[in-house]
């Protein structure tokens, strides 16, 4: 409302009591300051595209898959993985030993049974072993690699700065 | 003590969830309980910023907020949802973007290799240049360098790209003037400032109390693990010596 505002008459408003946030004890024409002007929040207008990244926020967080906790029977099997996968080997080289330290047929018979049945149990435990330890790691390496699959294929612009030409080179590759 | 922001909320705000909320979380290292029951909610498209001296629970706060440390008690919500567990992989996928203390950067990759790092969310190297370069020029001038061989100021400046091109719904920011001059960190300030009226949800945590204010919308003083007083940057400016001496 302008200060200057006059009503039909062409005369000034009457005061009608004190204005909001006046105390009553003010008397009536003396100047005041008036409410307080409007202090907007500093980041009072939130954006429609932030509004529409809130709402996908939100129905990610409600789509989140929460996993149980790590529990101690995740730690017994990758560490049982680690056994059969030593194991294997073992059975491996035993098998190759005992084959050799005989020369009876049906002992070497049974070597190349066990021998074989090595193969099944070191697998068994790699399984074990990269479900219980390696699968997270394992998942987000897949998940950049189909993301950078996705990714729309770079201009001619962007060629000179593939990652092959602009790794700097470590000791290592000397 | 602790209080809830809902303290320094206007009457007749929305009652939307906040976008991040931490109620009852204690967490410890080992034996040792380094937050005790904190409780603090961040309103969605708001800055709020953690004050406190060194050793007063905030990064741990920060990492229990990310995943990467499991509290002993309490709960995290997310969007009014329980996340407490969640992995920080999972997290991250969705939109909680952390900029850890120290950068957290690449040294032997270079700028260009260590944005294209955020493309795991889906947005392409072109995208991700294109969004970040406009805002950090000094980084499209050296792009092809060594991020390790740059000052930490831009290495600060590299951090804060990578994080923007994720498309972040939250933005957890720990100790973003750490080591670097006054002049820079009043150009990151700036920066984030422009984050923030873009929507974006920053809780921040800082020593340097003053700068962080001047960004923030809400903010907290935590001492000794526990969150002594929230309010707004007035309230909370008002009250700083007596927040971080006593009294």
């Amino acid at each position: 409302m302008s200060m200057n505002s006059v009503n039909a008459d062409g005369q000034p408003p009457a005061p009608a009591g004190p204005p909001p946030g006046v105390p009553p004890t003010v008397p009536q024409g003396v100047p005041t300051a008036g409410p307080p002007a409007y202090a907007p929040p500093r980041h009072a207008a939130v954006p429609a595209a932030t509004q529409d990244r809130t709402r996908q926020f939100t129905a990610d967080v409600g789509a989140l898959k929460l996993r149980a906790p790590k529990t101690m029977l995740d730690t017994q099997l990758m560490w049982l993985g680690v056994g059969l996968m030593v194991l294997g080997i073992g059975m491996g080289f035993g098998a190759y030993f005992m084959s050799h330290g005989t020369t009876l047929i049906l002992t070497q018979n049974d070597a190349i049974t066990l021998g074989i049945s090595a193969i099944p149990v070191s697998l068994l435990g790699f399984a074990l072993f990269l479900r219980f330890s390696l699968s997270t790691f394992m998942r987000f390496w897949l998940a950049r690699l189909i993301a950078a699959q996705q990714s729309p294929r770079q201009g001619p612009a962007d060629a000179g700065t593939d990652a092959t030409t602009v790794l700097p080179t470590t000791p290592a590759q000397h | 003590m602790t209080l809830n922001v809902a303290d320094a909320q206007p009457a007749g705000a929305p009652s939307a969830p906040p976008l991040l909320e931490l109620r009852g979380i204690s967490a410890a290292y080992e034996q040792v309980e380094v937050l005790h029951k904190v409780d603090l909610a961040v309103p969605t498209g708001k800055v709020m910023a953690v004050l406190g001296p060194n050793g007063a629970g905030k990064t741990t706060m920060l990492k229990v907020i990310t995943g990467l440390h499991q509290p002993t008690a309490g709960d995290i919500y997310l969007a009014g949802r329980c996340v407490t567990g969640a992995a920080p992989v999972d997290l991250a996928r969705i939109g909680l973007c952390s900029i850890p203390e120290g950068r957290g950067v690449f040294p032997n990759l270079t700028v260009s290799e260590n944005l294209w790092m955020a493309t795991y969310r889906g947005v392409s190297r072109k995208e991700i240049e294109e969004k970040v370069f406009p805002i950090f020029p000094r980084l499209e001038q050296r792009r092809n360098q060594a991020a390790g061989t740059m000052s930490g100021g831009e290495q600060q400046m590299l951090a804060v790209a990578r994080a923007i091109a994720t498309n972040p719904a939250i933005i957890l920011l720990d100790e973003l003037s750490m080591g670097l001059a006054p002049l820079v960190v009043d150009q990151l300030y700036d920066v984030v400032g422009k984050i923030a009226e873009t929507g974006v949800t920053v809780l921040l945590v800082e020593q340097f109390a003053r700068t962080a204010l001047a960004v923030a919308d809400l903010a907290a003083v935590m001492s000794g693990g526990r969150i002594l007083q929230v309010g707004t940057p007035d309230e909370i400016a008002g009250d700083l010596h007596s927040a971080y001496l006593g009294g």
